[in-house]
Order: C-alpha cells, then sequence, then structure tokens
C-alpha cells in the first residue's frame, strides 16, 4: 500500500466512523422522539383539547348519522376525528386497542366497544365510569337492556359503557313454505321436530344456522341452552338438551351438518334459496332478506317468536356494542359530552333511524315499532318477554372457545354427549369465575 | 557471554520486529477493522432488536401470568408448560401440527418434483406456463382460505359439485373430522406445490445436459435417468427446500384460521393458530408465549436434522 493509499484509508475511516456513529445514535434518538410527537397529537394529552377521537366501524357512519355529529361539534365547539375500527368483531377491537391501553396512551377519546372486549377492560380499569351520563337516561331503556346492561357494563356500582348498539337472536320463518307444508310456525322444540321428516322429504331444512367457530358456534348454543331454561357455560341438563337437539336434528337431515363450517353468508345464502324453513340469525338478516330481490316477500322472512324448549320457555337474547371512555383519554370532557349528546332520550329517535347500527330500542323511540320492522321485531320480543341478557364471563373469549370447540366437536362426532359436558364443564372451571 | 548472547539475540529480535510488524499491521488496519464493525453496527442492531430480543422477551413472557386485563404480571414458573402439558385439546394440537406439516411437505415435495420436470422439459409458452404454476402461490393464505371455504360447500360449492359429479361420496368438507382434515392438507399443498416445484426447477436446472446424453447412449430409459441421476441430484436441494417447507408450515396457522377456525371442534386446531388463539383473542401472553417457544424448540430441532439431512445428501 503506498502512502497516498494509507492515508487516504486512514481519514476515510475516521471520518466515517465518526459519521456512521453520530448517524446511527441520532437515528436511535429520533426514532422516540417521532414516536413522542406522534403520541402527543392524539386528543392534545390535555383536558383542554377540543378534539375527541371516536373509534367506530367507518360503516356505522351514515350520512345521517355524520350530520348528527357535525350538529355536536356546532353546539359544542368540540371537533371530532374518526379513528377507525377496521373489522366488525368484538375480537378484532381488543386487538386494536389494547396496546394502547397498555401503554396508558389510547388512541382515542371516546370508543364504540364490544360484549367481548368490556369485561377485560373493566377488570383492567381501563374506562371512566359513566354514571352522570346514564343516570338520567337509564330509565328510558327497557328492563332487558338494563338487565344487560347490569351484567355487562358494571363493576362495584360504576357503569363503564352505555348501550349505543344492540343485536337480537331473532327467529326467521318461512312462512310461505310452512303454510305450504300444512305446518303452522314452531313455537317449541317438538314443533320443530314434528316438521322434519316432512321438510327433508321436501329437500328442506326444518331449522338451520351457522355454527362454524369461531364464536357462531356459541352464539347457536347459547340461544338452544336459553330456551331449555339455563346458561350455556354451566355444561348442565339445559347445555345438553340444547346439543342433543341440534345433533338430533342432524341425525334425522333436518338441520345442515355442513353448518358446522358456515359463516352467517352461508347460511343467509341457503335460506333466501329457500332450504331453510325456520332459522336463528341476528337483526341484521332483516335487511339482507329485504335486499335479495326477487327472492323477498315479507312472508318469507317474517321475524317469529322464538321457539321453547324442554321447560316450555320461549327465550333469546340480545347484545351489542356500547360508548365508552377511555379513563386515560386526551379529551375525557368533550368526550363525556359526545356520549351524553349522541346517547340523549331526545335525540333517540333521530340516531336510531339515522342506522340500523345505532338502533336501540328504547321508551322515548317506541313510535318506531309502528313504521320499522326492525323495531317492531324488536317490541314484540320485548312484550312477549322473551328478552334475556347475553351469558356472561368475565374472561368471555375464552369461554366462548370452550363452547365452540365443545359443541362443534359433539356435533361433529368427536365427543359423547356425556364426554361433551365434562370436557365442557372442567375447561370452564379452569378459567375461574 | 557476547556469543553467548548473540544467539539468542537475534531469534528474540526476530520474535520482536514479528510482534512489533503484527502490531503495526493492528494499528494499521484497526480504523478498517472499526470501520467494517460500524458499517455492520446498524443491520446487527436491528436484527437484535427485530429477532433476537422478542425470542427473549417471548422466553422471558412464558414463564409469566401475563394478561393485560387481569391485573400485574407475576412469575409462575413453568406453570405455562405443565398447562400445555396437561391439555388434551394442546396434545391434539401438536398431533395435527405434525400430521398437517409432514404430510404437506412430502406431497409438496412428490408433485413440487414432478411439476418441476415438467417445467424443465422444452415446450411452447414454458415461461408463461412457469408463471401460472406460482399463481397458487402468490395467493394470500386467508383469501385462498375463504375462496375454498366456499368452493367445498357441499350444497354449492364448485369443488364439492365436481368431486361428486366424479363419483366422490356426498362429504362435508369441512364439517366432519377428517375430510376437514384432508381439507386444509390439500388447500396447502395445492398453495405451495408450484412454489416447491421452481426451487427443484433450480436444481434440474444445474444437472449437466450430458449425463442424459451419455445415459441416453448406454440405452437408459427415462425412467432409468429420473431415478439414476435426476433424483440423486436434485436430493440436496429437495433436502433444502423440504426443511424450509417443514419449518413453514409447522408455524403457519393462515389457512386454518380462515377455513375451518380450528373446527369442528379441534380437529384443525394447529399449534400456531392456538398461539394466536390464546395470545390475540384470549390475551393469555404468558400461555402464548410457553406455546410459541415450544414451536421454536420444534423449528430448530427440524433445522438441525434439516442440516445434516442436506449435507449428508451433498456426500
Amino acid at each position: 500500500m503506498n502512502n497516498t493509499d494509507r492515508s487516504s484509508t486512514a481519514a476515510l475511516s475516521r471520518r466515517t466512523f465518526l459519521k456512521v456513529g453520530a448517524g446511527t445514535a441520532a437515528v436511535a434518538a429520533a426514532a422516540p422522539l417521532l414516536a413522542a410527537c406522534g403520541s402527543s397529537g392524539s386528543g392534545g394529552g390535555g383536558g383542554s383539547s377540543k378534539t375527541v377521537k371516536l373509534g367506530v366501524i367507518t360503516t356505522w357512519l351514515t350520512p345521517p348519522i355524520k350530520k348528527i355529529i357535525s350538529d355536536f361539534e356546532a353546539s359544542s365547539g368540540q371537533h371530532v376525528e374518526i379513528v377507525p375500527i377496521p373489522g366488525s368483531s368484538g375480537v378484532q377491537l381488543i386487538q386494536q386497542f389494547t396496546p394502547g391501553f397498555v401503554a396508558g396512551k389510547p388512541s382515542v377519546d371516546v370508543m364504540f366497544i364490544s360484549d367481548e372486549a368490556t369485561p377485560g377492560f373493566v377488570a383492567a380499569g381501563w374506562l371512566e365510569p359513566l354514571d352522570d351520563i346514564l343516570k338520567p337516561i337509564q330509565s328510558d331503556f327497557p328492563s332487558y337492556i338494563n338487565a344487560y346492561h347490569d351484567q355487562w357494563n358494571v363493576k362495584d356500582g360504576h357503569s363503564y359503557r352505555i348501550t349505543a348498539q344492540w343485536s337480537v337472536c331473532l327467529y326467521f320463518t318461512q312462512q310461505q313454505a310452512l303454510s305450504q307444508l300444512g305446518a303452522k310456525t314452531p313455537t317449541s322444540w317438538d314443533d320443530i321436530d314434528a316438521l322434519a321428516t316432512e321438510a327433508k322429504n321436501k329437500g328442506l331444512w326444518a331449522f338451520a344456522d351457522a355454527v362454524e367457530k369461531p364464536a357462531l358456534a356459541f352464539v347457536d348454543a347459547a340461544w338452544l341452552t336459553m330456551q331449555a331454561g339455563g346458561d350455556v357455560f354451566d355444561f348442565g341438563d339445559a347445555t345438553a338438551a340444547a346439543f342433543q337437539f341440534v345433533k338430533n336434528l342432524i341425525d334425522k337431515g333436518a338441520f345442515p351438518k355442513e353448518a358446522i363450517g358456515w359463516t352467517y353468508d352461508q347460511s343467509n345464502a341457503a335460506y333466501t334459496q329457500n332450504k331453510i324453513l325456520t332459522m336463528r340469525q341476528w337483526n341484521y338478516f332483516t335487511d339482507v332478506a329485504a335486499a335479495a330481490k326477487p327472492w323477498y316477500t315479507p312472508a318469507k322472512a317474517t321475524v317469529s317468536l322464538p321457539p321453547a324448549g324442554p321447560n316450555g320457555k320461549a327465550a333469546t337474547w340480545g347484545g351489542g356494542w356500547g360508548l365508552a371512555v377511555p379513563a386515560k383519554a386526551g379529551n375525557v370532557d368533550g368526550a363525556k359530552q359526545f356520549v351524553s349528546y349522541m346517547l340523549a332520550s331526545s335525540r333517540s329517535t333521530e340516531v336510531a333511524t339515522a342506522s340500523a347500527n345505532w338502533a336501540v330500542p328504547r321508551k322515548s323511540n317506541e313510535s318506531l315499532a309502528k313504521t320499522n320492522a326492525l323495531f317492531a321485531a324488536m317490541q314484540k320480543y320485548g312484550d312477549a318477554g322473551v328478552m334475556q341478557p347475553r351469558p356472561f364471563r368475565t374472561k368471555i373469549n375464552d369461554a366462548q372457545a370452550v363452547v365452540d370447540d365443545v359443541f362443534t366437536g359433539y356435533l361433529s362426532g368427536q365427543q359423547s354427549l356425556s364426554a361433551a359436558m365434562k370436557d365442557g364443564s372442567s375447561r370452564i372451571q379452569a378459567l375461574g369465575s | 557471554m557476547t556469543t553467548a548472547v548473540e544467539p539468542d539475540a537475534t531469534p528474540v529480535s526476530g520474535a520482536a520486529s514479528h510482534t512489533s510488524s503484527r502490531r503495526g499491521a493492528w494499528r494499521r488496519n484497526r480504523r478498517r477493522i472499526m470501520l467494517c464493525f460500524a458499517l455492520v453496527l446498524p443491520v446487527v442492531a436491528v436484527r437484535v432488536f427485530t429477532a433476537g430480543w422478542p425470542i427473549v422477551k417471548t422466553g422471558v413472557t412464558s414463564f409469566q401470568h401475563s394478561n393485560p386485563t387481569e391485573g400485574p404480571v407475576s412469575w409462575t414458573g413453568l406453570t405455562n408448560y405443565r398447562e400445555i402439558w396437561d391439555s388434551t385439546e394442546l396434545r391434539q394440537s401438536l398431533l395435527f401440527t405434525a400430521i398437517f406439516a409432514v404430510v404437506s411437505t412430502i406431497l409438496e415435495l412428490v408433485i413440487g418434483v414432478g411439476l418441476a420436470v415438467l417445467l424443465n422439459s422444452k415446450f411452447r409458452f414454458r415461461r408463461i406456463v412457469r408463471a401460472i404454476n406460482l399463481i397458487p402461490w402468490a395467493i394470500p393464505a386467508v383469501v385462498a382460505g375463504i375462496a375454498f371455504q366456499f368452493a367445498l360447500d357441499p350444497s354449492y360449492g364448485v369443488i364439492a359439485g365436481v368431486l361428486r359429479h366424479l363419483g366422490f361420496p356426498h362429504t362435508l368438507w369441512l364439517s366432519e373430522t377428517n375430510p376437514a382434515r384432508v381439507s386444509i392438507i390439500a388447500v396447502n399443498v395445492w398453495r405451495n406445490a408450484g412454489f416447491v416445484a421452481v426451487l427443484l426447477l433450480a436444481g434440474l436446472q444445474t444437472i449437466p445436459a450430458e449425463l442424459y446424453e451419455a445415459s441416453s447412449v448406454d440405452g437408459a430409459s427415462k425412467w432409468r435417468q429420473f431415478r439414476s441421476i435426476t433424483l440423486p441430484l436434485i436430493t440436496p436441494v429437495m433436502a433444502s427446500a423440504g426443511t424450509f417447507m417443514l419449518i413453514w408450515q409447522v408455524a403457519s396457522f393462515d389457512l386454518v384460521l380462515s377455513m375451518t377456525g380450528g373446527g369442528p371442534g379441534t380437529a384443525t386446531e394447529v399449534l400456531g393458530h392456538t398461539a394466536y388463539v390464546q395470545g390475540f383473542q384470549n390475551f393469555n401472553f404468558g400461555f402464548s408465549a410457553a406455546i410459541a417457544m415450544v414451536l421454536l424448540v420444534v423449528v430448530a430441532v427440524i433445522g438441525v436434522i434439516g442440516a445434516v439431512a442436506r449435507k449428508r445428501s451433498e456426500l
């Protein structure tokens, strides 16, 4: 190596080393700085902020809902910024928001929160009590929603979420097809059972529901267990009766075994293809059915009262999403103003008609039952006294997963009924409360 | 004395000069070496941060009860690992993970070799066919899973319909235990066989044409050529591809997530999916981390076996 080479190498290495070192240090320092800048932007970090960050599924923001939000902005001086919740499942919501809660920096000031997320978020102390907002409107909710509220949204006497979206397991019946068979609307499991042979001869299923994993199997099992007079998580006689009822229908060809792998799209498709006589489905199916033209007539998707199980009790359950405010939100006051505004009794009719996803039956919007099929159905169920709260467990996702596993395992023949009950019971007990 | 010292003086002086020349070389190269380290350091730091630290953190978490919705983290020793051992569902999951990964890999290699040989032969539109061969692999697994969920529906699914017309008995492909397992493996093989074929095709193209010409002169049949030339010479590539696919599939869960959710019951549950559900659905981070560590050990063992197999196949 000649002198020129050596000197240039030495000079290059010294300078470059310093540059590389300084550059690396700068990048290392800049990353947290940039992150801090990003987080400080959320809500402004203080109660004086005028921006309310709303976590919501964007399809729920119909133009009329946006108009109501604009009215809130005009009257309160707050600006509402939308933070989209990408999916529509409670689990996706948990995945999106938990890191922020754990870090003590929630990315929203107010959010729609699902049943699946609520027990954990409340237990972790991540939510702000909303007692003051609920107090003036609580009597406006029907008693069955208040019963659900007490179970799901309350801890140590404080309310942490207020119901802002309501879903009910409805029992849809094909009246036309039933009358062609000379059958009446089933009002009990026995009636469904009696339909089995004739329906099968016509290539129809007497009853169906999508029961795939995850969660869908739980929904159906919980619905039927309630009709048998029990709580699905108990894995007692009522749960056993519900499991056996579906298995018997499968064995008779009156319930599609393939429904063990069905999504709701698949069960809806089978229903609108006239393959199913009666079906349990969420209230959103009223819109799906009405949109299925030219198939649709009101008689093809009639909402009937749920069937009664072996104890003679017709029952169904409801649940939903509610508005909640993170305890460490940047703008707690603004968020509470927003919740109070959107859920005011004086505004419940306007909000409920603005989007089906904000529709909650309340005394202040009872008149909607005369014009709106969904509200009519919910009022029918309320008046008949068949509504019950969603089965509750603190570790709700773990508990639902147990029901999913055991129910589909039993239906597909992996376990006997007694083994399934024993397995389910021990796994639920292992979860604790 | 002088003479006694002098002979020694030369070696001492030689050693000193050797040492000093090494020192000089080190001094001369020190900056260069430091520059090398400085240039490599960011990459190493990023890798430690993105791979090393998560593994260490996962290992630590596996010895904790960690659920953000259940209060502070606490040390639980081997409890999470004991729960894995005691859980019937997890043992079933481990068994199906092994079946899924091993059967898929074997089928992918067998079909991959066949496809690679076909793609290596000369025919019109060969390049287009090679590109088409990779399409299933390019489709995201979740999309493929949802599509097959519909295609396998016994009422209106196109594949279920075709199979019925071909004389297969009426089968509930995703609702019964063994058909669901077969379906998951079949869709996985459909996705990956084309990719394996491309890996093996690269191996085939390194085989000298003279070997085939010489064997033809000796009267060897195509089958004999395949058995005695092609197969032995692509065995190292097969060992590498097989190891790679095995590791990949032991840890994969996307198809299961989108096609069956692990059902019916726990029939198609794989460890990766169980870890995902426990971690990101139920938020049992400690338990999920323990499952992930078990997976890591399994993958490491497969990796070592694969490396040994590859070395032996090269001898």
